[in-house]
């Protein structure tokens, strides 16, 4: 994996695509975004022709992450004065209220946002931040079920909340809210991988047969996702060590030395000697069966 | 009873540090590595876990197992900063880790708070608590801080984004080449910020 570590040096034209690759996959990376910025595509932003207006959105957001409040600034007044009556950019003052901590001068915005454009899930989502930021976690459940009564096909929502219910130590109502995910999107091997993980700590060999599975169709899906091959291997261990089921131990001792190979077949791939020697004491030895 | 002591080296403290400033929006979670000797801990090296919320059991499984193997009993605590800037309360999961710790090494594991309103670069004080476990509650122990000396070394540090170099357990599950602890951004902290390990 090349990995780029200064953004200072970089050709325009490849700071200007790297910037829409982010914005595009919605990736967080705020403090390389203003440094992409200051160095590189300040320089002549209007050659971006009408691409600037979206990148000018995009270093605004990311500056308010950084508290460079003063870039976010310039940002929203060039915003403002080429759209004067926009939604997007009156959410963007909004943000600037929060990342200063005027949270209820940014909720008014956000109730107004709300009302005049309700269709647009935006506004609420930004609600529930600012609830977020005050730590008022349990009015944020409370708000994110609110807003799934209504966007109930928001996956992004959901793993949110599944997220605050394990805070609360909740992990039954954080499972079902994962399950919303899979259902939602039904080929994604994080959400299925992220199901077997909840029931793989929620214990007991029901939850973590159930695990189990998850992580099978996880790896199907994908097969080069290291967590699941990490769960598969820790799941079939837990079953292989606890069930009373001979056959079933037998079967489980085998899918986990199975797993295990396939980890240690990844590793030396990549010349890691010393993880593998490691896991290598995860292996279970077959135990004979009796009659 | 007399506090215990907790001495955190460059190094490790710096590498804390820059795992919290790699991860702004998210709390961060690793494990300590240092030498017991009667009542004081020196943290001689640190291991970035995970930068997620809710740390779910497998990946930490599989972490202790990986650095337990490693360091054996050396691993004497985990440290943790929450993801909320004001938010000063001990986390339930680095707590779980810490007692899982325990009775894995067989000896109290502690913890180490990052405060992270004190991450600010003119900040003087000291940017970790450390807590060790006394009957049933986490109570504050003493931790001896250079000051000056290791916040100049932190400086450089952050000025050449070292923090960038940082890996932690899991970027080297979604890349199994990526090493998680981080030999190469010690040696360099060591030539950039003159710290030694």
């Amino acid at each position: 994996m090349v990995c780029e570590n200064d953004w200072t040096q970089v050709s325009f034209e490849h700071g200007r695509t790297t910037l829409k690759k982010w914005r595009e996959c919605g990736v967080r990376r705020s403090e390389e975004v203003v440094e992409l910025w200051e160095h590189v595509i300040s320089r002549a932003p209007t050659s971006l022709g009408d691409e600037q207006w979206p990148v000018y959105e995009q270093v605004c957001i990311a500056a308010f992450d950084c508290t460079r409040v003063d870039l976010a600034q310039d940002c929203i007044e060039l915003l403002q004065s080429q759209f004067p009556d926009s939604n997007r950019v009156l959410k963007l003052k909004a943000m600037q209220l929060e990342a200063t901590e005027h949270f209820e001068r940014a909720l008014t915005i956000y109730d107004q946002l709300v009302e005049t454009d309700p269709n647009n899930n935006s506004y609420r989502k930004r609600r529930v931040a600012v609830l977020l930021a005050q730590g008022k976690r349990l009015e944020a459940i409370k708000a994110i079920n609110e807003y799934l009564k209504i966007f109930l096909n928001d996956s992004e929502a959901w793993l949110q909340l599944s997220e605050l219910y394990l805070l609360e130590n909740d992990i039954p109502k954080a499972v079902h809210c994962l399950e919303e995910c899979v259902l939602i999107s039904p080929l994604n091997s994080m959400f299925l991988r992220r199901l077997g993980d909840l029931r793989y700590t929620q214990g007991g060999l029901e939850n973590v047969d159930l695990a189990r599975a998850y992580y099978e169709r996880a790896i199907k899906i994908n097969s080069t996702d290291l967590r699941s091959q990490y769960g598969l291997l820790l799941a079939n261990n837990f079953i292989a060590n606890n069930s009373r089921n001979p056959a079933e131990k037998k079967k489980s001792t085998t899918a986990g030395n199975a797993a295990l190979d396939g980890l240690v077949d990844r590793y030396q791939k990549v010349n890691s000697t010393e993880i593998p020697n490691t896991l290598e004491k995860l292996r279970l030895v077959q135990q004979p069966t009796r009659n | 009873m007399v506090k215990l002591q907790v001495e955190t080296l460059p190094v490790p403290y710096s590498t804390i540090i820059l795992h919290c400033l790699k991860y702004p929006s998210n709390g961060v979670l690793g494990l300590l590595i240092g030498q017991k000797k009667g009542g004081k801990i020196t943290v001689s090296s640190s291991v970035p876990i995970c930068h997620e919320a809710t740390p779910l059991a497998p990946s930490l499984e599989i972490a202790t197992t990986l650095v337990h193997s490693k360091f054996g009993a050396q691993i004497v605590g985990v440290y943790f900063a929450n993801s909320s800037a004001n938010d000063k309360s001990l986390n339930p999961y680095a707590i779980r880790l810490a007692e899982r710790i325990s009775s894995v090494t067989n000896s109290s594991a502690i913890l180490i708070q990052v405060i992270n309103d004190r991450l600010m670069a003119d900040c003087e004080e000291d940017r970790l608590v450390a807590y060790e476990k006394e009957t049933e509650n986490w109570k504050e122990a003493e931790t001896m801080f250079q000051g000056a000396n290791i916040l100049r070394g932190l400086q450089a540090a952050i000025q050449k984004k070292l923090y960038r170099d940082l890996n932690d357990f899991e970027n080297h599950l979604d890349n199994p080449e990526i090493d998680f602890y981080n030999t190469n951004l010690g040696k360099k902290l060591a030539s950039v910020a003159e710290l030694r390990a």
